[in-house]
């Protein structure tokens, strides 16, 4: 019965209904909103660590709250200038995604062979990629070892050749495989450029086991592309349209669509960093977590339209609430990620590494951009718009 | 009762958890080949099909392919001009008849002075094929029935095609004739196959009878090229750009590929074989029979109504090989388009089923590991398990609903499926943060008035922020459903099956859940 008691005292505590008040109060007072650029509360002056050294020993424990007023006191002495962070950072991924190094493309656009093995022992990785190399003529090859557990060999590899530029599909009418030829005039069907690979795999990993051979002819690389580009464009509109619908306010919808677009150029600059190549699979990833990180947009948008100062503080409290819970949104969903990427790990499938590795780098992109770009912007038009309403 | 038992949403829940998990047990749910090993093959048609042409293509190939005595084969027209073709098998010389049968456009036509009187579609039936030994390898015969007005037209066709004297005409029987294309012979087997005879062995020429040998240029004329030229390292190629037309080589030549493929002139390399004619390879000649005054001068109505295709192989199992695939492709019928293959993927069984299980322990992992987070952000259980319960229920529903409509879990769905339950506890985190600490200042006036209202308030607010990211997330995943893209449709379906059932479902039974958990306090 005791053991109850102290349980509902502690969940009084957490939901925040009764110290989240208090602790929240002093932020969000009128009179201190009224001049909030100059005169700021001395909570809210303070840095964000001591901020936290100032809340109540019984919400310490809690994590939100540090949160929150830390947010709070950002976005109330700085949000003029916030923005710079992610204008700086997207200038720089400009660069990064489209300059150097570059976002490539990968085998579903150019063509190539992807072969996954297992190996009782671990794979020399340097070794393996110089053996394909030497062996096929091709300077980009990936080999990426990989590790498993439970029944099964332990260790294995995923090697990764796309074809390159001067290698071209030559259909043959007798033999049923392409044929490709490089411009140095010898050629290679796909049969025996395949063979090749495993020979290489063979040499350096003799009890390669387990084998999975992919293989794209570039012959499909444009389909492919032109697929790719109309889902990305349709998926934009929809999604437009979409939040449109849900806000009925353009300037706010075009904040978030930026943000969505800026959102992918992080993603596509976070690939280019870690030479993750544009497949049909990584735009899809792409999209969805274009999708995905309009999510954290909406909860600030809900959170600054359609909430009124009498029932949540100021703006500048209610982006910070929505900063908390859009936070530990990002939190589980970055588990759930983690989770995959170590699912490809563990099935040497280089496609879900990179699909993993993408959805990470989305939600890291996002969690900058929302609230590091989109609330300093929404906050600024929020206080535009109700003044001159 | 307990009270939360009363409410719809909640007893929605339970039912349409309890349905799914029936249709997994019953109705089974089925995996890709992905987990159960196996290959996808991917053709590309040489131009855009229109959908009925598409329709028909799938019809033929999979024809075709279950004349192979495969099971479980998954045939798919996917947009306009692509085909997938999912196969049970990783075996490669299985694989490597179905490329042969599939890859044959299969226009079957015979040819007599160059005017075509029998096409594929003239054949009612195919014969079981006939094999014998011959002196080297084996010698093949593959009968065929005309229907009555193939019997006509290859009346017609022939008639009077022996003069007086016993000379009679020859009907040449391709399949995929180079119709409009550019022959280009290198000099020395222009020298070789001057001669050629009825079957396409050179070293029968030597000791053919004088009246099966046949010059070169009769065999070339009966092929609808466009042109053809007998080529050496002085041919100039720029006459084949006035030409315009598909080009047809050997791999001598293939000098001249750079050059054709700066222009963008499409071509076939053709090598090869030895002992055998390259030109009966290079224009898909399959047969040619020497008429007889008995075939040409009969009456109509005793016009023969049965053909023979003949053929050489070096063993037994060749020649069955040869006939079988022959028969296949006479019997489906033609194409709409001639195809190419573009994409090979080989996964063995037991690499599948490890993959499987690794899946199934990670999706089970990443849920416990979803669920501590939960638990340690609000450190109260009974706000922590729910949120559990309703990922584990929606990842059963997804299931379920794969299960309903006959779905094949593959790779991606599996993706989508972890993606869509994880960014799906988003969605309890707006709800249970909303009813928490939503609109903390009104409710310190409301205190008195009843909390009960105010939290259902916001729980309708919070489901604002549920719907609208729900839409958005679904809009960014439309496009890729309607893609058709084999590789990525699976993924957008478990992703957007998976937030609708979290936002028709799932979500309104958690607020409620939170309502009573909180409204007890």
């Amino acid at each position: 019965m005791s053991a109850r008691n102290a349980e509902r005292r502690s969940v009084a505590k957490t939901s925040g209904i009764g110290p989240i008040n208090t602790t929240a109060a002093p932020c969000t007072s009128p009179e201190r909103e009224a001049d909030s650029n100059s005169t700021n509360s001395p909570i809210a002056i303070k840095s964000i660590p001591n901020i936290i050294s100032t809340v109540p020993p019984a919400v310490k424990s809690m994590r939100s709250p540090g949160v929150l007023m830390a947010f709070e006191g950002l976005y109330r002495k700085h949000y003029k200038i916030l923005w710079l962070i992610p204008a700086i950072l997207f200038v720089a991924n400009v660069f990064i995604a489209f300059v150097y190094p570059g976002i490539k493309l990968g085998v579903d656009f150019r063509g190539g062979i992807l072969v996954s093995f297992a190996s009782d022992k671990p794979v020399p990785a340097d070794k393996l990629a110089a053996a394909v190399k030497a062996a096929t003529g091709v300077a980009e090859v990936t080999v990426v070892p990989t590790e498993s557990f439970g029944t099964g060999p332990r260790y294995g590899g995923i090697v990764e050749v796309v074809y390159p530029e001067n290698i071209k599909l030559v259909p043959e009418s007798n033999v049923q495989t392409p044929q490709l030829t490089a411009g140095t005039g010898s050629e290679l069907t796909a049969d025996q450029f395949k063979q090749k690979v495993l020979e290489a795999i063979k040499k350096v990993v003799p009890d390669a086991q387990n084998i999975v051979i992919q293989d794209v002819t570039p012959a499909i690389g444009s389909t492919f592309w032109n697929k790719a580009m109309n889902m990305a464009i349709w998926a934009f509109v929809l999604m437009a349209i979409s939040v449109f619908a849900f806000f009925r306010k353009g300037i706010p919808t075009a904040i978030m669509i930026g943000s969505a677009i800026f959102d992918l150029i992080g993603m596509l600059a976070l690939m280019a960093l870690f030479n993750i190549p544009l497949n049909l699979d990584t735009i899809t990833i792409l999209l969805m977590m274009v999708g995905y990180s309009i999510d954290t947009d909406i909860v600030l948008s809900t959170h600054l339209l359609k909430r009124t100062k009498s029932e949540e503080g100021d703006e500048f409290s209610r982006a910070a609430r929505a900063a908390t819970t859009g936070l530990h949104m990002s939190g589980t969903t970055l588990v759930a990620m983690l989770f995959i990427l170590a699912v490809g790990y563990l099935t040497r499938n280089l496609a879900v590494m990179r699909v993993g590795a993408v959805m990470i780098f989305g939600v890291l992109a996002d969690i900058v951009i929302t609230w590091f770009l989109n609330a300093p912007v929404m906050i600024t038009w929020v206080r535009k718009h109700a003044s001159a309403a | 009762m307990h009270p939360l038992l009363k409410s719809w949403r909640v007893r929605l829940l339970i039912i349409s958890v309890l349905i799914a998990a029936l249709l997994i047990v019953f109705r089974g749910v089925q995996f890709g080949i992905d987990f159960k090993g196996g290959s996808v093959l991917i053709f590309q048609f040489d131009r855009p099909l229109t959908p009925q042409e598409m329709q028909q293509a799938v019809l033929i190939i999979e024809k075709r392919l279950n004349w192979t005595g495969l099971s479980s084969v998954r045939v798919r027209g996917w947009g306009d001009q692509q085909v997938v073709i999912e196969l049970s098998t990783d075996n490669p010389q299985e694989i490597q008849r179905i490329k042969e049968s599939v890859l044959r456009q299969g226009k079957f036509e015979a040819v007599v002075d160059q005017k075509v009187v029998l096409t594929g579609k003239d054949i009612a039936a195919v014969k079981p094929p006939i094999i014998t030994p011959a002196e080297i390898g084996y010698t093949w015969k593959l009968p065929f029935v005309l229907t009555p007005e193939g019997v006509k037209r290859f009346y017609t066709g022939v008639h009077g095609k022996c003069t007086p004297d016993g000379r009679c005409a020859y009907v040449f029987m391709y399949i995929d004739r180079p119709v409009g294309k550019v022959l280009l012979i290198p000099k020395d087997i222009a020298q070789e196959e001057n001669v050629l005879t009825t079957i396409p062995e050179l070293k029968a020429v030597e000791q053919a009878p004088a009246d099966q040998r046949i010059p070169m240029v009769e065999f070339l004329k009966n092929a609808g090229l466009k042109k053809w030229f007998i080529v050496d390292r002085n041919f100039n190629p720029q006459v084949l750009l006035e030409l315009n037309a598909p080009v047809i080589l050997a791999p001598e030549e293939n000098y001249l590929v750079p050059f054709l493929q700066e222009h963008n002139i499409p071509y076939t390399l053709v090598p090869k074989q030895p002992g055998e004619s390259w030109i009966w390879a290079a224009t898909n000649l399959r047969s040619v029979v020497h008429l007889t005054p008995d075939v040409t001068n009969v009456t109509p109505e005793h016009a023969s109504n049965e053909l023979v295709i003949t053929g050489w192989a070096k063993n037994y199992e060749d020649a069955k090989q040869k006939t079988e695939t022959l028969r296949i492709i006479l019997e489906s019928g033609a194409l709409p388009a001639g195809l190419q293959l573009v994409s090979e993927r080989r996964i063995p069984a037991k690499y599948g089923e490890q993959a499987f299980y690794t899946f199934l322990i990670t999706i089970f992992l990443a849920m416990i590991a979803v669920s501590i987070y939960v638990a340690t952000r609000y450190k109260d259980l009974r706000i922590a398990v729910p949120i559990s319960i309703t990922v584990f229920s929606e990842i059963v529903m997804i299931f379920g609903f794969a299960a309903l409509i006959g779905w094949r879990i593959d790779i991606p769905s599996m993706i989508g499926i972890i993606a869509s339950t994880g960014t799906g506890v988003d969605d309890q985190i707006v709800i249970t943060d909303e009813v928490l600490h939503g609109g903390a200042k009104r409710e310190e006036k409301e205190r008195e008035t009843g909390e009960k209202k105010s939290i259902w308030k916001k729980i309708r607010r919070a489901f604002f922020i549920v719907w609208a990211t729900a839409s958005a997330l679904i809009m960014a995943m439309l496009p890729v459903l309607f893609s058709g893209i084999p590789t990525l449709v699976g993924f957008a379906l478990t992703t957007i099956v998976g937030v609708l059932v979290g936002v028709l479902i799932t979500r309104p039974a958690f607020g409620e859940i939170i309502r009573y958990v909180v409204s007890r306090k």
